[in-house]
């Protein structure tokens, strides 16, 4: 157990090590004049190891520099921008779980029967869609025909919410204004279209992956047998099935953090979301290399410490190893 | 050819490709996309014969809606944009300019992919190790952002996009090859092959390519579809092909402005690589079902 | 599509007016930029000027100061500042005392001394500043008493009171800079605007909002709308989306096609002015071939301009001979510029040489400007003119802010540029935009400097007569016309679409939006249209 921790930390490191390598490089490319934004050691003297040592000094200490554009600091500008991602991040996680979970169940109780082949192409589509096309479409759908839900952002203007914690569903809540509940609702109201966008390709990974972990479960022994012993059909599923068919589908809920973030650098362009997302386009539009560079190195130690985090938890989801002394 | 008297009953043990093929032909949704696809294909690479006009020029006739609404013009299949240019046309030499575009994207990716996927595994010293660890980091990186960055650092517009797309695919063909080599490798035929004499790459091109060909064809088609995705993800956000290119995302991303009053403009090219990726997933698909590689 | 939307009656959005703008500001100091977008979020929301426009017009009214008097030979101007004017406060500065001279003083100031504390707070350049002479113009600038101050000039300068109403000449608070570099963060002051403007900023997130409050002890009154929320959204396309949904009440820039659709929306309403702006594409005369007036020449006839206001601007723009637009006095309206003729334009090259054509770039910025509602489709169409005549254009397309930074370092070929009126005064078209001066400053973007162009130029500026001005003027635009730096494309009509609950908004000819006396009809649409009002209260009890 104990080693295996071990390991883990070592490989975080090994991996740190070698994003600090790439983001380093990356701000070798800066131009001259970006000095002024990013401070560097410059000068023929100084040796690369040096420029290197002070590179992550800096970092570490969280002098990421200040943003060309406005000169504010990049590391300010990234944590006042993710809680809008991590909001909208989360919901679609929720949705696509909460969905992905039975459907994938679902089509593994009726292997290769038509519900199966049903939910199967259905994630299939899902799987294929060009999600900036499909923002778009619900848009001109839900926003501007029906008139159903808001075109874009977080929350209507005329909600003056002072943001504290940077959640806006938590925000509306704490805030002291009279129309706070009312806040909320339309908060909630902005969600909706987002979230679907975002939550459409891991919802059909996670229908897939739980489909495909369900059909190993239950045609292993110990369900055979859980059946044989007359045990409620739903709790066999739902308690034996899924507990031991947890451990791929964390695995793979772990790796969509990257597809999430992919996601949300398209959606929160489509929908106006003021997240990292968009913050990192427009940096990239205005070609404003120091924050680019902020922004990836976040979101790659976010990605690094995820995968890591849902490495030790497969592990102490699987009994096997568990409790292998 | 006079057919063969058969003298003895013979059971004949049909080659692993007919009876992959047997086995994806009786799906019949899979072999309906890839008809489509083949179709796609065809439409590419006949691009400018099945075009009625050049996919640039301007008519007068601007957003004309297509052919089976009321407005529709005859001369118009699609209708037009907000230039006047035939809409038609435009998809039709967008699709050959996609899959081309993806077509070397994968090339490239998969070619350098393969080679260090080699060095790594036939390697063991230092370098392999560093090799690893940054393709473990692009691994685990968001595709889109990589390309993303990629991009910034080297400016928008085609030939940058295509590189940074395959950059974000080497690592898959990386790990892929390596992995197969690596397992090959402790096979104890390919020790009594070593013993032999055989050579590094004899050896490679004899027993580990075919070995390794199925995953590798499943992992090409997947690669093909990412290509597309991400090539059009660009081109809407506005860092890859730059207008008046025809390419679907860049075609996608100028007609948002006319969603409300020429609708066709946003729904038609959406269509093309929605229908595009679906049918190159479902083949994949099929294929991984029929080589049994779905693990 | 219905022109219903999502939204409830709220009694909250009775009290908020939403404008949906195109862009981030680069700065809130009015002073370190030239952009519009910039001055709409602060000059003409927070700050306020010495004479200021009549809303609406170009005619020039007194504001901060009372009156002003001029000496015999033009030199010398003292003006008499008003009294019991507030600043507006915020979290670090509560003002002690009211505007008075010493204020007038360290605005100029910062711009005009370079050794001024505050001159080099910021990485950015006074554009205005230096582009309108005035670090030439003024030799003096002196405080008589606490509500006098005197500015003495190198030379009579007719424009001289236009040039001083325009935005980078806003009011800051001294009494704050001093605060501020106490505090060691002077920086703020660029950030964090104090000014005497009807309104004050209470929050800004970049690439989000601004909101803005009415500032509750304002010189001419408060104002009745309380609250003002600057929604930043780029794209025009969602732009017009807010607006169908009802979730903007004023939209800035719109497109030609979006003005189609608002006419016959119930919930919108079109206002549209000839606009004081011009849209063309800048030949950079520094580099080959464009240093020969020849090439310049030959462009000029290349390009189809009918076809570009029929496809970029849908009608709404007129076709542009020369560089100002035709409703301003100084028009030469014999003037007749170059008509659309390729052969012409082969036969002009083949005289330089380039009977095989060449390659050339055009820079275009991704923004909608309001002369240039779309730069990158007006390229295309270029394109498509220069093809025609043997020249291959390929088209580089940049972030606005971008755009501009780059186009000062002069790297381009040519750019697609365009200008919008400050002041209504012709100089304010020729000389930040064709003077030698502005070739340093990097607003000329041609990089043109013709000396007698710029004697001119001089000449109309000194007098105040404006029959003996329209003579010079005249003679230049003759001399512009010669040399072609530009190919002047189109002047764009203003459009605003509004929703009819907006009461009392005006139109500025030279562009930008203000605020001023504007406020929000109670109830008024649920009285003009019950039809909205039903569906309104109909998607009430979906919510």
């Amino acid at each position: 157990m104990i080693k295996i921790i071990i390991r883990q930390i070592g490989l975080l490191f090994l991996s740190l090590f070698t994003l600090s390598i790439l983001t380093f490089g990356f701000t070798q490319t800066f131009p001259d004049n970006m000095l002024f934004n990013f401070p560097q050691l410059i000068g023929s003297e100084i040796n690369l190891f040096e420029k290197y040592l002070d590179y992550l000094y800096n970092v570490l200490t969280g002098n990421w520099g200040t943003s060309r554009i406005n000169g504010n600091s990049v590391l300010n500008e990234f944590l006042n921008h993710i809680p809008a991602t991590i909001e909208l991040s989360l919901m679609a996680l929720v949705l696509a779980l909460g969905i992905g979970l039975p459907l994938g169940i679902l089509a593994a109780e009726n292997k290769n029967k038509w519900q199966d082949k049903i939910i199967l192409s259905t994630t299939l589509i899902g799987y294929s869609m060009p999600i900036f096309w499909w923002g778009m479409l619900l848009v001109l759908l839900f926003s501007l025909t029906l008139g159903l839900t808001p075109v874009a952002s977080r929350i209507g203007f005329e909600y003056d919410i002072i943001p504290v914690t940077g959640f806006m569903l938590i925000d509306t809540l704490l805030s002291k204004q009279p129309y706070s509940i009312e806040a909320f609702y339309n908060a909630v109201q902005h969600l909706i279209l987002p979230t679907i966008v975002l939550a459409t390709i891991p919802l059909a990974i996670f229908t897939r992956v739980t489909r495909s972990a369900m059909i190993e479960v239950l045609s292993s022994d110990y369900i055979r047998t859980a059946k044989a012993k007359g045990l409620p059909y739903t709790r066999i599923i739902w308690l034996h099935g899924l507990r031991n068919a947890m451990i791929p589908i964390v695995t793979v809920v772990g790796l969509q953090i990257s597809v999430l973030i992919t996601g949300t650098l398209i959606t929160e362009t489509i929908f106006s979301w003021p997240g990292i997302g968009k913050w990192l386009l427009e940096a990239v539009h205005r070609r404003d290399l120091v924050t680019i560079h902020g922004g990836l190195l976040a979101i790659a130690v976010i990605v690094i410490l995820t995968n890591i985090t849902v490495e030790v938890m497969t592990y102490f989801l699987n009994p096997r190893i568990r409790y292998k002394k | 050819m006079i057919s063969r008297p058969q003298f003895y009953q013979q059971s004949e043990i049909p080659s692993s490709i007919a009876r992959w093929t047997k086995k994806f032909l009786a799906n019949k949704l899979t072999t309906a996309a890839a008809i489509l696809l083949l179709l796609i294909v065809l439409v590419a690479i006949f691009a400018p014969w099945i075009a009625p006009y050049d996919p640039a020029f301007q008519f007068a006739d601007q957003k004309i809606p297509p052919l089976w609404s009321s407005d529709g013009m005859k001369q118009y299949l699609l209708g037009t944009d907000d230039l006047g240019r035939d809409l038609f046309s435009r998809l039709v030499h967008g699709a050959r300019l996609s899959l081309k575009l993806a077509f070397i994207v994968v090339f490239l990716a998969s070619t350098i992919g393969m080679l260090l996927g080699c060095i790594t595994a036939l390697s063991n010293t230092w370098i392999d190790q560093i090799i690893l660890r940054i393709m473990d980091l692009i691994l685990a990186l968001p595709s889109l952002l990589l390309a993303i960055v990629i991009v910034a650092l080297i400016g928008p517009g085609l030939p940058n996009a295509i590189y940074a797309v395959a950059i974000v695919l080497v690592p898959h063909f990386v790990l892929l090859t390596r992995n197969a080599i690596k397992q090959e490798l402790s096979k104890e035929y390919i020790t009594a092959m070593l013993l032999d004499g055989a050579g590094r790459v004899k050896l490679f091109t004899h027993s580990i390519l075919p070995n390794i060909a199925p995953t590798l064809v499943v992992q090409l088609t997947l690669a093909f579809s990412t290509a597309i995705l991400e090539i059009a993800a660009l081109g809407f956000l506005g860092l890859g092909a730059q207008a008046p290119n025809p390419e679907w995302g860049t075609i996608l991303s100028e007609s948002y402005a006319y969603i409300t009053i020429a609708p066709w403009m946003v729904t038609l090219p959406g269509l093309a690589i929605f229908f595009t990726l679906l049918s190159i997933n479902l083949v994949g698909d099929g294929m991984r079902d029929a080589m049994d590689l779905d693990n | 599509m219905g022109g219903c939307s999502y939204q409830d009656a709220s009694k909250v959005k009775q009290n908020v007016l939403v404008y949906c703008s195109e862009g981030s500001p680069e700065t809130f100091n009015p002073q370190l930029s030239t952009s519009g977008t910039t001055f709409d979020a602060s000059s003409r929301t927070i700050y306020n000027r010495l004479v200021e426009f009549t809303p609406g017009s170009t005619l020039l009214k007194p504001a901060l100061a009372t009156s002003w008097e001029v000496s015999k030979n033009g030199k010398e101007y003292i003006f008499n500042l008003r009294k019991g004017v507030k600043f507006h406060r915020n979290e670090w500065f509560s003002p002690s005392r009211d505007f008075n001279a010493d204020d007038v003083i360290f605005s100029f100031q910062r711009q005009w001394l370079k050794t001024h504390p505050y001159h080099d707070v910021s990485k950015l350049s006074y554009g205005y500043f230096e582009s309108m002479g005035l670090r030439g113009l003024i030799t003096k600038i002196e405080k008589i008493d606490e509500y006098r101050v005197k500015f003495t000039l190198e030379r009579s300068e007719s424009p001289f009171l236009a040039t001083i109403a325009m935005d980078f000449a806003s009011i800051l608070s001294a009494e704050y800079a001093t605060t501020l570099l106490e505090k060691k963060m002077p920086e703020s002051i660029d950030t964090h605007p104090i000014g005497t403007g009807p309104y004050q900023l209470t929050r800004y997130q970049p690439d989000a909002f601004i909101r803005y409050q009415a500032h509750p002890n304002y010189w001419q009154g408060e104002q009745k709308l309380k609250e003002i929320v600057f929604a930043i959204t780029p794209s025009a396309s969602l732009r017009f989306a807010r607006m169908v949904a009802g979730e903007c009440d004023v939209m800035a820039n719109p497109l030609p096609v979006h003005i189609n659709v608002a006419k016959q929306q119930e919930n919108m309403q079109v206002l549209s002015e000839p606009g004081l702006n011009v849209s063309y594409l800048a030949l950079n005369t520094q580099k080959p071939p464009f240093d020969q007036a020849i090439v310049r020449q030959a462009i000029n006839h290349a390009i189809n301009k009918e076809s570009i206001i029929r496809t970029v601007y849908q009608n709404t723009a007129t076709k542009a001979k020369g560089p100002i637009p035709p409703n301003m006095w100084a028009y030469n309206n014999s003037f007749p510029g170059y008509e659309f003729d390729p052969d012409k334009a082969r036969e002009l090259l083949e005289i330089a040489g380039f009977e095989n054509g060449f390659s050339m770039n055009i820079w275009t910025m991704s923004a909608q400007r309001a002369y240039n509602p779309n730069a990158k489709k007006m390229a295309e169409l270029i394109q498509q003119d220069l093809k025609q005549v043997g020249i291959n254009v390929s088209i580089s397309t940049f972030e606005f802010g971008t755009f501009l930074y780059k186009t000062q370092h002069g790297e381009h070929h040519s750019s697609l540029m365009g200008w919008i009126s400050d002041n209504g005064d012709p100089d304010n078209f020729f000389s930040p935009l064709l003077s030698c001066a502005a070739t340093l400053s990097g607003t000329n973007a041609a990089f043109w400097c013709n000396p007698r162009f710029n004697q001119l130029l001089q000449q109309a500026r000194s007098i105040t007569d404006i029959e003996e001005r329209k003579k010079f003027y005249q003679k230049a635009q003759i001399i512009y016309q010669q040399s072609a730096p530009w190919v002047p494309i189109a002047h764009a009509t203003q459009h605003i679409i509004i929703n009819p609950r907006v009461k009392n908004f005006k139109i500025i000819p030279a562009g930008g939006i203000y605020f001023g006396d504007v406020y929000l009809a109670k109830n008024e649409t649920e009285k003009e249209n019950t039809d909205i009002d039903r569906i309104e209260k109909s998607g009430d009890k979906h919510d």
